[in-house]
């Protein structure tokens, strides 16, 4: 079973990345802190984090190690993993893209106008075009999710800011929840 | 007789309509969640889990278990209606299940399945309810180096299954036990890795981490696949339980499953997926129609479907009597105690016997209307996959973003849940285990929390790990472990040396 270099590669970028973080984390584990004042014998409040990353940092370079031998066959590969043929790339980031801009917008618009919003585009992106369903489930399914938290489990969601926060108001009120 | 007095009051704690109520409502979610493909039921749990805040503990337990119990049966649904599993311990059912399903009609199959199921989950709540007591009476002896190794064990176990991915899981669990230990420090009211952030300050809740890598993730990755299996189910399907005839001439392979995943529950890491692929393994060894294992063999589906309802009674003991959690779906069982300021082990055996009797009495109870939830489920499973994927993903995003919003009110948790949820789409697309970084997040800080102690405790002296009786033997248990994980890579290594050699 031979290893293709996008996937070997897919596979080595994320682990160097992984080590770079967790030996940049080791000098911010915590800064300006005087630990060896604070150590006691031989540990202290940063032993086990500094144990935990340069542990992590360990096995990430060795996995990314022995990826590059596998590349370069001189290693039989033994951890296999999916080239990502099978993940449609356009598709991944628009969830994702959608994903990141509804956790932006509940601050800002309040859950009750992000929500169908939110819903109308990840329909869309996972297929349906039907209008009147899209429609339907962002609205029904917004107004749903609305009663049973705010309005059943009393749950203060983001109401959003300035005229959005009005507006969620209204929309409460209109709605019977407040 | 003590310990059935204490049942039985646990049976009427349990029979109580709210508690019965929301135990049956968590089995239908679980069943749903787990017939559902590419929806599993730990997700499920993960979504439900900040819910669990509106709810007492012994509630939230009730609801947990119900999703657990309900969720590791769901997936056999699938597997014998569509041959695709629900979960990745339903797959052995498609092996026998599907063929039995084509020649028998899917009543058959799924009779067969249910019963074995409900048995091997009845006898594995039985275990918890008489068997955790003792064990928990002895943990009492426990000091902080035996909790310190226990917890050691638990994290070290979860390498154990991951042969093939064993670096990839340590990664993953250190990564998690770092990401763990963000957030003040309890001992010294240090912060550390906060980079600066006031909203690490106070850590990062377990919570959002779970929902993040567990819903999200998978969520994220459900959307993003190329192709989508058709689901297309046109027949209705009845379910019944088998005739005691039937029973009988199953006994053996419903015996054996239900005794291999009684005590694969126990052992932290392995879980349901291991249970099922065991028993059916044995099943296939020791069966006198094991040649025609593959082609509809009772017995093949019946063994897998004992072994692995019976690991999820067992699971529990290692996590109420130890606090240690050895799966996803009890590591939130274990958040959603923690939530309510309930710190499982030995002592809560003395403290509060009476939740814990409640819980083994639902846990009981949950087996047996499994089978009625279950038989709804799968007459309905037709009209359940008609319902577009894309819109149960969208309302499991809105869900899990409430849900991580609801923790503490907060929108960082929202934005941290997203970042995991996003973390935890690439991990399974580079096939990076999420369950032991689920586990080092939040066995992670228990273990630094047993370790310090332990150096305050014993005068910094690092040996009481291994001086001690009990650690010492946990400590070796552990190291077996290591080993066990260890042993295929060990024999390639031994055997490259010796061609070596030879040459």
């Amino acid at each position: 079973m031979a290893v293709s270099p996008r996937a070997a590669l897919g596979f080595v970028v994320p682990l160097a990345a992984a080590v770079a973080l967790c030996v940049l984390a080791l000098a911010y584990v915590a800064p300006g802190v005087d630990l060896a004042a604070m150590s006691r014998g031989v540990v202290g409040p940063a032993t086990w984090p500094k144990a935990m990353l340069l542990c992590a940092a360990a096995a990430a370079a060795m996995l990314a190690l022995l990826k590059v031998l596998e590349l370069f066959g001189l290693r039989s590969p033994r951890e296999a993993a999916g080239d990502g043929d099978e993940y449609h790339e356009a598709r991944s980031i628009g969830v994702i893209a959608l994903l990141i801009a509804y956790g932006i917008a509940i601050p800002l618009a309040g859950i009750a106008w992000a929500t169908p919003v939110f819903l109308a585009g990840w329909l869309l992106l996972g297929g349906l075009r039907g209008p009147l369903l899209i429609g339907l489930t962002s609205i029904l399914g917004s107004v749903g999710v609305l009663y049973f938290f705010v309005k059943l489990s009393l749950m203060p969601l983001d109401r959003g800011k300035g005229v959005f926060e009005q507006a969620s108001v209204a929309l409460y009120r209109l709605l019977g929840i407040y | 007789m003590e310990a059935l007095a204490a049942f039985a009051q646990g049976l009427g704690v349990a029979l109580q309509p709210l508690h019965l109520g929301v135990m049956v409502a968590g089995v239908l979610v679980g069943v749903i969640a787990g017939a559902l493909p590419g929806i599993s039921f730990v997700n499920a749990m993960a979504i439900a889990l900040p819910f669990t805040y509106l709810m007492t503990p012994l509630v939230a337990m009730m609801f947990l278990g119900g999703i657990y119990v309900g969720g590791v049966f769901g997936g056999s649904i699938s597997s014998l209606l569509l041959n695709i599993p629900g979960d990745p311990d339903s797959l052995p059912s498609c092996w026998d299940g599907y063929p039995i399903s084509q020649r028998d009609g899917p009543q058959r199959a799924l009779s067969i399945a249910i019963t074995a199921s409900a048995i091997g989950g009845l006898f594995s709540a039985f275990l918890l309810a008489f068997a955790s007591p003792p064990f928990a009476r002895f943990a009492l002896t426990f000091d902080q180096p035996e909790f310190f190794a226990a917890t050691v064990l638990g994290l070290v176990s979860v390498l154990a299954i991951a042969k093939g991915t064993l670096l990839l899981s340590l990664v993953s669990l250190f990564l998690g036990a770092a990401i763990g230990a963000m957030g003040t420090d309890p001992l010294y009211g240090v912060p550390r890795l906060t980079f600066g952030f006031d909203v690490l300050a106070n850590g990062i809740e377990f919570t959002v981490v779970m929902i993040g890598l567990f819903a999200l993730g998978e969520v994220l990755e459900y959307a993003s696949l190329r192709l989508r299996p058709d689901f297309g189910v046109r027949q209705k399907a009845h379910m019944t339980v088998l005739s005691l005839r039937d029973v009988w001439a199953l006994r053996g392979s419903i015996g054996r499953g239900t005794g291999i995943g009684s005590v694969i529950g126990v052992v932290p890491g392995a879980g349901a997926a291991v249970g099922a692929l065991v028993a059916y393994g044995i099943e296939r060894q020791v069966n006198r129609r094991r040649d025609e294992f593959g082609t509809g063999v009772e017995d093949g589906l019946a063994a897998p479907e004992a072994s692995k309802n019976a690991t999820t009674g067992t699971a529990l003991i290692p996590l109420l009597t130890l606090g240690i959690p050895g799966s996803a779906a009890a590591a939130i069982m274990l958040a959603a105690l923690m939530l309510h300021g309930v710190q499982p082990g030995p002592n809560l055996y003395t403290k509060d016997p009476g939740m814990l009797y409640a819980i083994f009495a639902s846990f009981t109870l949950a087996n047996i209307f499994m089978v009625i939830v279950s038989a709804g489920v799968a007459r309905f499973f037709g009209t359940l996959m008609r319902a577009d994927p894309a819109i149960i993903c969208a309302f499991i995003v809105i869900f899990s973003v409430v849900g991580a919003f609801g923790v503490r009110n907060n929108i960082a948790d929202v934005y941290l849940c997203l970042v995991f949820g996003v973390l935890g789409f690439y991990m399974r697309r580079f096939g990076f285990p999420a369950a032991p970084m689920v586990l080092g997040v939040i066995l992670g800080p228990l273990a630094e929390g047993y370790f310090m102690t332990s150096m305050a405790n014993y005068a910094d002296d690092w040996t009481v790990f291994f001086t001690r009786p009990k650690s010492a033997f946990l400590m070796a248990l552990a190291a077996g472990f290591v080993v066990w994980a260890l042993w295929p890579e060990l024999r390639h290594l031994a055997r490259h040396l010796g061609d070596g050699r030879r040459r």
